[in-house]
């Protein structure tokens, strides 16, 4: 074999593989995720919604303590008037807290499943303290965000079922997939849980 | 000139499998689906976590049946670590069972870690393509899904059992009483598969970790205190198994 044919088969070769590394590069190719770091108190916004039980009140006051915004609100806010400009506002740095006695009177609220249905694609984290926490997910399956499983018996297992202190629910991006998570804190360190919880 | 052969040939086999492995893998993939956190601090004894993953079997060429994949990171941080006392992890405990039971619409078809290990260590491997493969189904590309732990001072038995009256999924990792092991963090990493035919089905499952401590009298240990926590009936609802049928 001649020089000049071997300097064009090595060519030939680099083309090859050049176009081979490109084709498996992209075909290899998933969608991207952004990590999101581990957040602090402080770079967590919180809505308070029904403060009325005493661990509510306490666990507010911890959150204030380790410095979240904490907003109170004294109603659901309503984005069919507000939007866009309030649920802007609202994002994956944001935390919404109910009260678990406040669910029990409201779980099957219709504005509770509106605001429920515009805040869970936002990817922030809701959260049940105290209470009656089962409510939570039952709210949750009305908004048509997360269906409880029932059995062929007709049995409701409901995952909060026995009222756990702390329950979380969000949808999340992982691996590349959008998917949801569901979160069950039991033990009486709710505060240790609720900051567990939201900086993860 | 036979140096400049052989790394052409190399050459050409390093192209030709850039180029078509990704291809022979894409046909079937994990797509993670759900994770459930249970998470208890158990002041002052330790902190118990388990995080459950769930994962489908994506465009396998089956049409009759769905593959969902639990993973289990299970860790226990006892009360030294994180309350800066004396408390150890004593074991810990984990039991899943298929619903609806006593069926062969969905059936436990792989776990691990499998039987009753010494107390040198845990190996899980699963290789989804032997699973699917028993169907017949022409997927070209294999996934595996490797677990590999190996830590001395545990036991970890075995209690499952996978018959379809059944369909369990249980075990117990027992840490030696006050071995280094049992002094920090401790995780497992268990997992099970999950094959099912189309209709709904979900996994129940339920957790317990025991702490321990020596009491002493006079500098002399007098007796060991065990405190157990167990959890609640979970249901572990994979969202993309069929619903309510």
């Amino acid at each position: 074999m001649s020089k000049i044919a071997k300097k064009k088969l090595l060519i030939g070769f680099a083309v090859i593989i050049t176009v081979s590394l490109i084709f498996a590069l992209l075909l290899s190719e998933t969608p991207s995720e952004i990590p999101s770091a581990s957040k602090s108190p402080e770079d967590v916004t919180v809505l308070a919604v029904g403060e009325s039980t005493p661990v509510f009140k306490e666990v507010i006051n911890e959150l204030k303590d380790h410095g979240a915004l904490v907003k109170t609100l004294d109603k659901l806010p309503d984005f069919t008037e507000y939007a866009p400009a309030t649920t802007e506002e609202i994002d994956e740095s944001t935390a919404v807290l109910f009260d678990g006695e406040w669910l029990e009177g409201n779980w099957e609220n219709p504005e509770l499943h509106n605001f429920l249905r515009v805040v869970v694609p936002k990817k922030c984290k809701l959260t049940a303290v105290g209470g009656a926490t089962s409510n939570f997910f039952k709210a949750l399956d009305k908004a048509g965000i997360f269906e409880i499983p029932v059995t062929e018996t007709g049995e409701i297992r409901n995952p909060a079922y026995m009222d756990p202190p702390l329950v979380g629910y969000r949808v999340k991006v992982k691996e590349g997939s959008v998917g949801d998570e569901i979160f069950l804190a039991f033990g009486d360190d709710v505060m240790k849980a609720l900051l567990e919880w939201l900086k993860n | 000139m036979r140096e400049l052969r052989t790394a052409l040939a190399l050459l050409i086999a390093i192209s030709m499998l850039t180029l078509f492995c990704p291809v022979m893998a894409s046909p079937g993939y994990l797509q993670w689906k759900r994770d459930v956190q249970i998470y208890g601090a158990l002041s002052p004894y330790g902190v118990y976590n388990n995080l459950v993953s769930m994962y489908k079997l994506m465009d396998d060429g089956v049409a009759n049946y769905d593959w969902f994949y639990y993973t289990f990171l299970i860790q226990t941080v006892p009360g030294r670590v994180e309350y800066h006392n004396s408390w150890c992890t004593d074991k810990h405990w984990a039991w899943q069972r298929l619903w609806p039971y006593g069926t062969s619409d969905e059936d436990v078809v792989d776990y691990g870690p499998t039987t009753t290990s010494g107390t040198t260590g845990v190996s899980t491997t699963y290789t989804v393509q032997a699973l699917v493969s028993k169907e017949g189904p022409a997927i070209g590309g294999s996934i595996s899904w490797t677990t590999t732990y190996s830590i001395s001072d545990v036991i970890v038995r075995d209690k499952s059992n996978i018959a379809a009256a059944t369909d369990r999924v249980e075990w117990e990792h027992e840490l030696k009483d006050f071995a280094e092991v049992s002094k920090y963090t401790y995780a497992a990493k268990p997992a099970f598969v999950v094959k099912d035919n189309g209709g709904y089905c979900f996994c129940d499952g339920q957790y317990s970790v025991t702490f321990c401590k020596k009491n002493y009298f006079l500098g002399i240990v007098v007796s060991i205190s065990r405190v157990k926590f167990t959890t609640l009936l979970f249901a572990l609802d994979c969202p993309d198994s069929q619903k309510n049928p």
